[in-house]
């Protein structure tokens, strides 16, 4: 029966899956703060930094994250950088998704209107404690659905860990499936997990989205 | 670089343009018309078929794209023989019609209710008010982000490579294999995507601001 099977394989899967939660935690750690500093330098008052990074940023979007992957993964060893392969993951995914989140830091940024930088201008606060104490608290409300959604989007991605031979989900369930030939069970099985972990957490972020759109 | 120009580069690694070309307007256009029934399912008054398309496209994206290249070549061809490029394609084309679907689903949602009260009252059936009312109207709103997924769909036409399939980056492993630099056949790769990718996102802005002008929704 193909259900005593996948509860033979289940730990493993269970493992790899760790590893992929685990990869995502550090693609974010890296892509978030990264993403929110491009975002601020794609908003810049000078039009050459903002010309820099909008060009930057939109390279970044527009190259498959598998093509930065490999350039890392096959590339940095020839000029005497050797990383593991589940660091060239966090820094080729981090880069991509600080591509991505900036757009959305951006966007969130954008979307506080400029009453309220006159405001806090004509009651003497500077820029920059108006920017962290009154801009950037507005914009993260408006934010935090858009990133829920990126986060999804990199704990999917991570499967392409898979290729450089992170021991993630992917990896373990090809692995397993390489020994017994059962890849369609296997496969079957962390298709499921990755399923149902994306499908709960969308419904999540779109009730979160949804409550903070009506206000608290 | 034992003889190796980046002339010779750049067409060894464009040998592979062509095939992701294929694979992404292959898939959008299947795509696009799966994506039609799955659309009429999701907005169908009958509640078993709403919940049966939920379940289709939410399974559809729930599944990384690559575990379903994987499922399809490596988990299908015990049963039916498949070559690398077909098994993307079907993989590929089932991805990009759930997400399609849920464009199409918002296009239908997003036509004012009005629209529909007022072909009913000049007396349209059922099927004139949503083929000759409803749908013209919902195919404008769902086209701009139509248009920005077919360049997420050309970026995810790269994983086909992992099952084998000649693509620009499956090109560009077998120089690297062949002994060229790594940084620059993959940035070749990378400039090959942005020559494909920079002009799709500009007709993809340019298709959302001539539908801007268009459309008046809700």
């Amino acid at each position: 029966m193909i259900f005593d099977r996948w509860i033979e394989w289940l730990p493993a899967l269970l493992e790899g899956l760790g590893v992929s939660l685990a990869l995502t935690g550090c693609v974010a750690l890296v892509g978030l703060p990264l993403g929110l500093v491009f975002g601020l330098l794609s908003t810049h008052q000078n039009r050459l930094m903002r010309t820099v990074f909008i060009v930057f940023i939109e390279v970044f979007r527009g190259i498959p994250l598998l093509a930065v992957i490999y350039l890392l993964y096959f590339g940095l060893p020839s000029g005497g950088i050797t990383l593991t392969a589940f660091v060239t993951m966090v820094i080729a995914h981090g880069l991509n998704l600080s591509a991505y989140s900036s757009e959305v830091f951006r966007a969130g940024i954008l979307h506080v209107g400029p009453g309220q930088r006159e405001a806090f201008a004509s009651l003497g606060i500077t820029q920059t404690r108006g920017f962290f104490h009154v801009v950037l608290p507005q914009a993260m409300r408006a934010v935090i659905g858009p990133m829920m959604s990126l986060l999804i989007m990199v704990f999917q991605s991570s499967s392409l860990a898979y290729t450089i031979g992170v021991g993630e989900l992917t990896s373990k369930a090809f692995s397993i499936g390489a020994m017994t030939f059962q890849y369609f069970d296997v496969l079957a099985l962390a298709g499921i997990i990755y399923a149902v972990i994306c499908i709960a957490s969308s419904r999540i972020a779109s009730n979160v989205e949804e409550r903070l759109k009506t206000g608290r | 670089m034992n003889g190796i120009s980046i002339e010779t580069l750049f067409s060894g690694i464009g040998a592979g343009l062509s095939i992701t070309v294929i694979l992404t307007v292959v898939s959008f256009v299947a795509g696009s018309v799966l994506a039609v029934p799955l659309a009429l399912a999701r907005t169908s008054h009958l509640r078993v078929l709403r919940w049966l398309a939920i379940g289709i496209i939410d399974i559809c994206r729930g599944v990384p794209p690559l575990v379903w290249l994987l499922i399809i070549y490596y988990g299908i061809s015990p049963l039916i023989a498949l070559e690398p490029l077909p098994a993307a394609l079907i993989g590929l084309s089932l991805i990009s019609g759930a997400y399609l679907a849920e464009n199409f689903r918002a296009g239908i949602d997003n036509v004012h209710k009005g629209q529909r009260e007022a072909a009913m009252a000049l007396g349209l059936t059922p099927t004139h008010q949503f083929w000759r009312v409803v749908a013209p109207q919902a195919v404008n709103i769902a086209m701009p982000p139509s248009a920005s997924y077919a360049v997420s769909l050309l970026k995810d036409s790269a994983k086909a490579s992992i099952i084998g399939v000649a693509d620009i980056i499956f090109m560009a492993q077998l120089e690297v294999s062949r002994g060229a630099p790594a940084v620059l056949v993959f940035s070749i790769a990378a400039v090959l995507y942005l020559l494909v990718g920079i002009p799709l996102s500009y007709f993809s802005r340019y298709v959302d601001s001539v539908v801007r002008r268009k459309v008046v929704t809700v």
